[in-house]
């Protein structure tokens, strides 16, 4: 495959004549048999790139040539109709590559076995989450393609087990000596699986050659803030005269099923922005998938599963013997609590280390056990007055707050809620520094929380009922309400 | 010679797309179909209600002749056939906009979805309106004619649903003069009233419109028991393919500037 002085730019608004110069001037070839890894921070040009590899897209200037090649482009979603079932979505993705309608349907159970959906596999599409979607998009695409497969971020999204599954089966196809042309943020993965990468920046290529070297430079620059999400004119969002540096990138914690994608949807994020870390935090008991329907959207989150964003291994998970089953009866084991809260914050700070502009921000789904975890966590508070109890619920309306009002002011770039002492560490201080407001800067914050601190006030001396009142409030829809209405 | 091989590359592949407009317009039928409590039966009761509406408003409100009635019916039923498939088309290219961006695809197909998956609706529409003609004014041999009639509206819907939704996808403006058009057209198309009632001068303007003209044929089958006019139909459908193909090229021939359009 071809490229030369390939450019190409996305109309703005109509009757305007501004726009998005998406790729410039680019010039590769990638030949047969050959695996190579495309990285670079949102905005950079790697999906634009691969749809015009694709034939999806024509250049405005230049040319591609496939040389004969047959394509294929894996990414999330695989053009499914929201509106169809995940099983008829499949048949017709196999009916669209080629297969007569009785071998696209035969080929039903497999994508649904290996995918795990099962019976959800009947449910409109529209009712996914966003990790069941890239399942879905994965085994429905992987067995189809043709001599060259181009992947879009798919491997990055999911759980740990999706993850794990999902590359096993990209090494087996690495092995059969297709070409490859893998697109990700996960340069560990890139780094791994692929002989040459290309480093693309604004839509040019900044770097082209072995893959250590460049994802060496690629992480070197990360590291200085360089590399990061490099879309025109974020800086200059930033309010006037601020001396914090706008974020470049966004982290929301959390394990499967907390509800990332879901707020993250809620507050109409920009796919790629979120990303979800720790997925073996085993206090956090799954939400169901069904609970999730209809609200997360088509936001593809990146799952980094376990490694951090530059490729590297997380701190190791804590893991509870009796794994994935924790319930609250093991959270009560003050030793456990304490070792997850402090495998929270080695990954935070490894994270704050590795990006330096990034704000942290950490999304509880079950704000019980963190309660009890940080319970145990603090010897001075293992008995709680109602005051202290009245200024976590504080801190965690306030901080949701905070993120709305960011949110508003840097367009989408912030999201989410904090829970717990994460806000008193370096994102309460970096948000209100950028947002310069005072630590408790809004009546309706504070009329938010006031509702929850008399309930609490009613149920002094019972941690454990405070914290189902805590609970409900973090039921994300009707939290949602709860969010706007800070706003 | 050289056509041969081409016709032999794209023979599979117009199949292989055509098996997939008609597998897709299937399943957002029963997907559509599933929303609802009573599903398809919607597809028989919908049209049935709406029959009884306007005999119920026409013959006991308007107090109209019984025959003018059934001329309604059969006026509207066969116009909500165009109307829909004409006006879903619209949307049709930016509704695929993932589609679009996953799997390089013939754009014809998608307002070409929409032609099918109303069409196939239309069965039980046209199915009931024959059940509803035959019972109250009785059923003739002229009604063997009726698959002639329904290919050429077929052929004309799909040739102005591919027209609409270039256009609209070329300038999403458009979809408010589409709407328009089509009550425009609705009204010229001689749906509440006989064209032949008008002085022959403007007949002729009326009948430039072939919506007009292809009520006027069903009308002839259905309430008359008369043959419809083979010459028209033949020529229209030819017109209509070919126009279709002149579609096709430029589908293809601005292939890159739809996708922009699409997803921008």
């Amino acid at each position: 495959m071809r490229l030369s002085g390939v450019s190409l730019r996305y109309r703005g608004q109509p009757g305007t004549k501004d726009g998005v110069l998406a790729l410039a001037d680019v010039s590769l070839r990638i030949g047969v048999g050959e695996n190579v890894g495309i990285v670079g921070g949102n905005g950079a040009g790697k999906s634009t790139l691969l749809r015009v590899m694709a034939g999806m897209l024509t250049p405005d200037a230049g040319t591609c040539d496939a040389e004969g090649a047959s394509i294929a482009l894996l990414a999330l979603n695989a053009g499914f109709d929201a509106e169809l079932s995940g099983a008829n979505n499949v048949v017709m993705y196999g009916m669209l590559m080629g297969l007569t309608r009785r071998q696209a349907m035969a080929r039903v159970p497999y994508v649904v076995e290996a995918s795990g959906l099962r019976d959800a596999a009947r449910r409109r599409v529209s009712t996914y989450s966003s990790g069941m979607k890239a399942r879905l998009a994965f085994w429905t695409a992987i067995d189809l393609v043709p001599n060259v497969l181009l992947v879009d971020e798919v491997l990055s999204v999911g759980d740990r087990e999706f993850s794990e599954k999902s590359r096993q089966a990209m090494i087996d196809r690495l092995q059969e000596n297709r070409t490859v042309v893998l697109a990700s943020h996960n340069v560990g993965f890139v780094e791994q699986m692929c002989e040459r990468a290309i480093w693309l920046e604004e839509g040019r290529i900044r770097m082209d050659g072995a893959a250590s070297e460049v994802i060496g430079a690629y992480k070197k620059a990360g590291a200085t803030g360089a590399a990061g999400d490099a879309k025109p004119g974020a800086n200059a969002q930033a309010p006037e005269g601020t001396d914090a540096k706008m974020p470049r990138e966004l982290f929301v914690c959390g394990a499967p099923g907390c509800g990332v994608a879901t707020l993250a949807a809620l507050l109409n994020a920009d796919p790629g922005v979120a990303l979800s870390l720790g997925s073996s935090w085993e206090l956090v008991d799954p939400v169901p998938e069904d609970r999730l329907g209809g609200l997360a959207g088509d936001l593809p989150l990146v799952d980094h599963s376990g490694t951090l964003p530059n490729g590297d291994e997380a701190p190791a998970a804590v893991s509870s013997p009796e794994g994935a089953a924790t319930s609250q009866a093991k959270v009560d084991d003050a030793a456990y609590a304490g070792a997850v809260v402090g495998n929270l914050y080695e990954r935070l700070d490894a994270t704050y280390d590795l990006f330096p502009n990034c704000i942290v921000l950490q999304v509880v789904r079950d704000p019980i056990s963190a309660v009890s975890a940080w319970l145990h966590d603090e010897a001075t508070l293992e008995n709680p007055t109602n005051d202290d109890i009245d200024g976590w619920i504080d801190g965690w309306n306030e901080s949701v707050a905070i993120a709305l009002k960011a949110q508003s002011r840097f367009g989408r770039r912030f999201l989410c809620v904090s829970f717990n002492r994460l806000m008193r560490s370096r994102t309460y201080v970096d948000l209100l520094r950028l947002l310069r407001l005072p630590p408790t800067f809004t009546d309706t914050a504070r009329a938010c929380l006031d509702d929850t601190a008399a309930q609490v006030r009613s149920k002094p001396d019972a941690p454990a009922s405070v914290c189902a009142r805590v609970e409900r409030r973090a039921d994300f829809r009707g939290y949602s309400r709860l969010l706007h209405g800070a706003v | 010679m050289a056509i041969l091989p081409l016709m032999t590359d794209l023979a599979p592949m117009a199949v292989r797309y055509w098996r997939y407009t008609v597998f897709r317009a299937y399943a957002n039928l029963l997907s559509e179909a599933s929303r609802y409590r009573l599903g398809w039966l919607w597809w028989i009761a919908e049209p049935l209600a709406m029959t009884a509406v306007f005999y119920v408003v026409f013959r006991y409100l308007r107090g109209a002749d019984e025959n003018f009635v059934y001329f309604l019916i059969v006026g509207v039923v066969a116009w909500l056939w165009f109307s829909s498939g004409a006006g879903n088309a619209a949307q049709s290219l930016t509704n695929a906009r993932s589609l679009v961006l996953q799997v390089k695809l013939p754009k014809i197909m998608f307002p070409l979805i929409g032609v099918v998956s109303v069409t196939l609706k239309q069965v039980f529409v046209f199915a009931a309106l024959l059940v509803v003609v035959g019972a109250l004014v009785g059923s003739s041999s002229a009604w063997l004619a009726l698959p002639a009639l329904f290919a050429t509206q077929l052929l004309l819907i799909a040739a102005i649903a591919c027209s609409v939704a270039f256009l609209c996808a070329w300038l999403p403006d458009l979809r408010f003069v589409v709407a328009s058009g089509l009550q425009l057209m609705m009204f010229c198309s001689g749906i509440f009233f006989e064209i032949a009632s008008f002085p022959a001068a403007m007949q002729h303007w009326f009948r430039l419109n072939p919506m007009a003209v292809m009520l006027e044929q069903y009308r002839f089958v259905l309430l008359e028991g008369e043959l419809p006019n083979f010459h028209w139909c033949a020529a229209l459908g030819t017109a209509c393919l070919f126009w279709l193909a002149l579609l096709n090229y430029a589908y293809r021939h601005w292939d890159g500037m739809l996708t922009r359009r699409i997803i921008s």
